[in-house]
């Protein structure tokens, strides 16, 4: 167990900048996702932790130690790969024992630490396998399992479950922060999937373009959003955003209504933001923003009301089944303190 | 297709069993297996045997020892030109054999202004008669035919090697392999399959070959490159023996037939292994 | 201590010495043929003299096309050659085709008997052909050595189409199926192109392979039917060896020059036809 922190961590390859100035802290025993949209530099970066990429600049240390010129194996980590890196000619007790059997770690140490880590992943039954015999899910458990047996600092994972069908997702989700509880190693996760993100995070890391856009605990990028990026990345339905410009009594949206502006925002006039209002923030009233309703979708445990306001779409998340149907005008009112400020060219938070 | 090989294959049979000669040819005397008795108590028949299993075993394990060699250069991680590489590193397989026998012969052994000698001449070895000496001219003959054969190997292995994923590499760096325990452990047991269909194609075509040598050194000095094919071109065509060439030639079937059992079975067995 | 970056890119420049010796090993023999013939006598010279070209003519060429009767052989190699193509494509493509479609266990059967046709050495097939030939009045002629290459070939096309064919998903087949396809269209209008590139390969290694050839060739072409690779060995043994080298290599650059050109020009072909079915054995 070690904390990791990255200082100003920069990689290119060729001419092409992937990541720019990454910094990042990490604690002991902390888990921590990396999310960010496809090509974004999650992968470079944690192939720059583990010692597979050499960082172009900066410093990445373990433990307080500098390891930029430290070998993977030497910097005591271990990591689950996208599609499992398995040897297809082991099997997955050997697959396990293959880190420590270079080590030279005795024979009968090996198979004691093998069946420890196959107890607590249930994998005890088909440890003779190979991979091509085993499930997806087992595959995946095995990848674990060979992370593990190591007992190592930091664990690394890529997009472990991303070849996994929607349901064992939320089932093996559940499962790697049930680990992660028991072991408590310092974790460093990458996804793409804002809600494995949200649902395992203690820190979140957001990253787009190879820049970290935001770092925070899940509800933090949720409820205050650094920039226009993470407010549209984190949270399904997506966040309605709108470009309005601020008038003498609030905000004036593009079709020419008016809402109040919070006390925190800008007062300066005609300066031009973005207004972002989260579809559960948005509830039905007789008065406020006059929308016309598109389409209604039912996920059964909630209703999402795509509705027009000229030629935008806003999303509105009601909570119980609605009789409402296309062509209706509804009137809608933002929730009180609820609401995102950004400013338009940079795309900061305003409020 | 069966016709086309099957009526001379069991033509051969006959004969094989036969006495025919070309100059007396409508006098053939059925012999039974007699051919097959004198064929193996010829010490000339040994020796071609003996001869023809060094040559083979020799190309075989110099095809797949460069073969995996030139591939794993070729893979490696930041290697340039591959497609260059490719097309160059294929010509010796498709140049005519017997072209390539002669210029072996008369541009790279020979004696006095050789390319091997000069080259050994830098080194200050001495200037040696490679084709011409019965100690080296087996040696020579093998060289210039894995020459021959070795892009079939290199090329076969690289197109494995290509596919093995990238994160099998990464996943052994972190697991603590260094170059040549990655190669021990993980890339040589994913390369076995492919292994055995190099050695078994390389072992044919050296078993047979006849092309390659008979324009090295046309089975000589003595007889000491004569094998198997070299023997029955001989004995059928310059002492007329019609009969003992197509024995000497179907001792050469059977041996392949084994070879071919042995083969097929070892691959059945792998595919088993595998589902 | 050179740090580890260094230490990578000496590796990375290691890696591209050594393959460009074995560049070196590869193309050798073919560009000593090539010094060689283009040097007015290229007897007792060193290598290097002959490399820098230190006596240049052409002159070994004009030698080579006369008194090697270039003309003769070359014609028998080019329609040799090229109707082993051709007959093989006819035949093998359609049989093939018609094999990968069979039931698995009838497949498997014929597959395997192929395969061991592979395993036979020429030189068992040469010798009864031989005497077949000397008997059916064939001896010395072109039919007979082309049914001689295609003794090999066909095994080789078939075992190589297969393989294609069977790589060609099956939904293909049905979708075409569904589109209303007769099954002259499934064979012609999808498998055929689909296989198109295995196709081209296949048909440029039966011409080279045949245009190599040799040990049929010397058993069967009479001396009507001889193909350069018979036409330069006798060549050899014409002349007074060692005079002449220059004009041996000439010839030989000469026959090789058409297998050369393919291999540079269509070695993305190539590769693909050789490691063909290395997996599936
Ligand atoms: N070896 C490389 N050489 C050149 N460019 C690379 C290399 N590896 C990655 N890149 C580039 O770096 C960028 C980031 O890639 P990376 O794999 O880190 O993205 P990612 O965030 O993991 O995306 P995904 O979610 O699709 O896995 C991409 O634009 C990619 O094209
Ligand atoms: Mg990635």
């Amino acid at each position: 167990m070690a904390s990791l922190d990255l200082k100003h961590v920069g990689k290119s390859f060729g001419a092409a900048a992937v990541l720019h100035d990454v910094e990042i802290e990490i604690g002991d025993g902390e888990f921590v996702v990396l999310v960010g949209p496809s090509g974004c530099g999650k992968s470079t970066l944690l192939r720059v932790i583990a010692g597979l990429e050499e960082a172009t600049s900066g410093q990445v240390l373990i433990g307080g130690e500098e390891v930029n010129d430290v070998h993977p194996k030497d910097r005591d980590i271990a990591m689950v790969f996208q599609n499992y890196g398995l040897y297809p000619h082991m099997t997955a007790a050997r697959n396990m024992g293959f880190a420590l059997k270079l080590q030279g770690t005795a024979r009968a140490e090996i198979r004691s630490k093998i069946e420890a880590a196959a107890e607590i992943l249930g994998l005890s039954s088909l440890l003779d396998r190979f991979p091509r015999q085993l499930s997806g899910g087992q595959r995946q458990r095995v990848a674990m399992g060979r992370a593990i047996v190591r007992n190592p600092k930091i664990f690394l994972f890529d997009e472990p479950l991303s070849n996994l069908d929607a349901k064992l997702r939320v089932q093996m989700r559940s499962e790697i922060r049930a680990l992660h509880q028991e072991l408590s190693a310092t974790t460093v996760y990458v996804t793409h999937d804002q809600i494995e993100a949200m649902t395992m995070a203690d820190k979140i890391v957001a990253m787009l373009d190879g820049y970290v856009m935001q770092i925070g605990s899940p509800l933090d990028l949720y409820d205050r959003p650094a920039n226009t990026f993470v407010a549209s990345f984190i949270g399904s339905p997506a966040m309605n955003l709108l470009d309005a410009t601020v008038v003498h009594d609030g905000l004036s949206l593009p079709t020419n209504q008016v809402i109040a502006v919070p006390e925190s925002g800008p007062h300066e006039s005609h300066r031009e933001i973005v207004l972002g209002i989260r579809p559960e923030d948005l509830i039905l009233s007789d008065a406020g923003l006059g929308l016309v309703v598109k389409a209604v979708e039912h996920t059964g445990s909630e209703t999402h009301v795509l509705a027009g306001l000229g030629e935008h779409t806003l999303t509105v998340l009601l909570r119980e089944r609605t009789s409402l149907a296309p062509g209706q005008n509804i009137k809608v009112m933002p929730r009180e303190g609820r609401i995102h400020l950004f400013d338009q060219q940079t795309g900061k938070r305003l409020n | 297709m069966l016709v086309i090989v099957g009526v001379p294959l069991a033509l051969g049979f006959r004969y094989s069993m036969h006495r025919v000669f070309l100059y007396d040819f409508n006098n053939q005397i059925f012999k039974g297996l007699d051919n097959y008795a004198y064929a193996l108590s010829d010490p000339l028949f040994i020796k071609a045997l003996n001869t023809t299993i060094i040559f083979t075993l020799g190309c075989v394990a110099t095809g797949i020892l460069f073969g995996l060699l030139v591939a794993f250069l070729l893979n490696s991680r930041k290697v340039r030109w591959r497609p260059f590489w490719v097309s160059l590193f294929l010509i010796p397989f498709v140049m005519t054999p017997v072209v390539g026998g002669i210029a072996w012969r008369f541009f790279m052994w020979q004696q006095e202004f050789g390319v091997i000698n000069a080259i050994g001449g830098i080194f200050g070895a001495d200037a040696r008669y490679w084709l011409l000496d019965r100690e080296t001219a087996l040696f020579a003959s093998i060289v210039s035919n894995s020459w021959h054969l070795t892009p079939l190997s290199i090329l076969v292995f690289y197109a494995a090697l290509s596919t093995i994923p990238d994160e099998l590499y990464d996943a052994s760096h972190i697991d603590g392999a260094g170059p040549f325990q990655t190669l021990w452990y993980v890339v040589l047991p994913l390369l076995r399959p492919h292994v055995l269909f190099v050695s078994v194609i390389l072992l044919t075509s050296a078993f047979r070959e006849f092309d390659m040598i008979w324009a090295l050194t046309g089975g000589g000095p003595g007889r000491s490159t004569t094998v198997l094919s070299i023997l029955a071109y001989n004995r059928g065509i310059a002492n007329q023996d019609m009969g003992m060439a197509n024995t000497i030639a179907f001792t050469m079937f059977a041996i392949m037939a084994v070879v071919a059992w042995i083969y097929i079975t070892i691959y059945r067995r792998m595919l088993e292994k595998s589902t | 201590m050179i740090s580890p970056k260094a230490r990578k890119r000496i590796q990375v420049f290691l890696i591209h010495v050594l393959l460009a010796i074995w560049l070196v090993i590869s193309v050798l023999p073919p560009i000593m043929l090539l010094a060689a013939s283009l040097n007015a006598s290229a007897l007792f010279r060193s290598p290097w003299d002959l490399l820098l070209l230190r006596d240049f003519s052409i002159e070994n060429y004009t030698t080579a096309f006369v008194a090697g009767d270039f003309w003769f052989f070359f014609a028998n190699s080019l329609i040799i050659s090229t109707a082993s193509v051709i007959i093989v494509l006819v035949t093998c493509v359609p049989m093939a085709y018609g094999l990968s479609t069979i039931s698995d266990r009838a497949r498997n059967a014929i597959s395997f008997g192929i395969l061991a046709m592979r395993f036979i050495p020429y030189v068992v097939l040469a010798l009864p052909l031989f005497l077949l030939f000397v008997n059916l009045g064939l001896a010395g002629s072109r039919v007979g050595l082309l049914l001689a290459h295609l003794a090999i070939h066909i095994p080789f096309a078939t075992w190589m189409l297969v393989g294609f064919f069977d790589a060609v998903p099956r939904e293909l087949e049905e979708s075409g199926i569904i589109d209303g396809c007769n099954a002259w269209n499934l064979f012609w209008d999808i498998a055929v192109p689909v296989v198109r590139s295995g196709i081209v390969a296949l048909a440029i290694l039966v011409f080279i392979m045949s245009w190599n050839e040799y040990l049929f060739a010397l058993f069967l072409a009479g001396s009507n039917a001889q193909p350069l690779t018979v036409g330069i060995t006798r060549f050899l043994g014409g002349i007074e060896s060692g005079a002449q080298y220059g004009v041996i290599a000439a010839y030989s650059v000469l026959v090789i020059l058409p297998v050369i050109v393919f291999s540079l020009v269509a070695n993305r072909y190539i590769v693909s036809g050789m490691t063909a079915g290395a997996v599936k054995g």
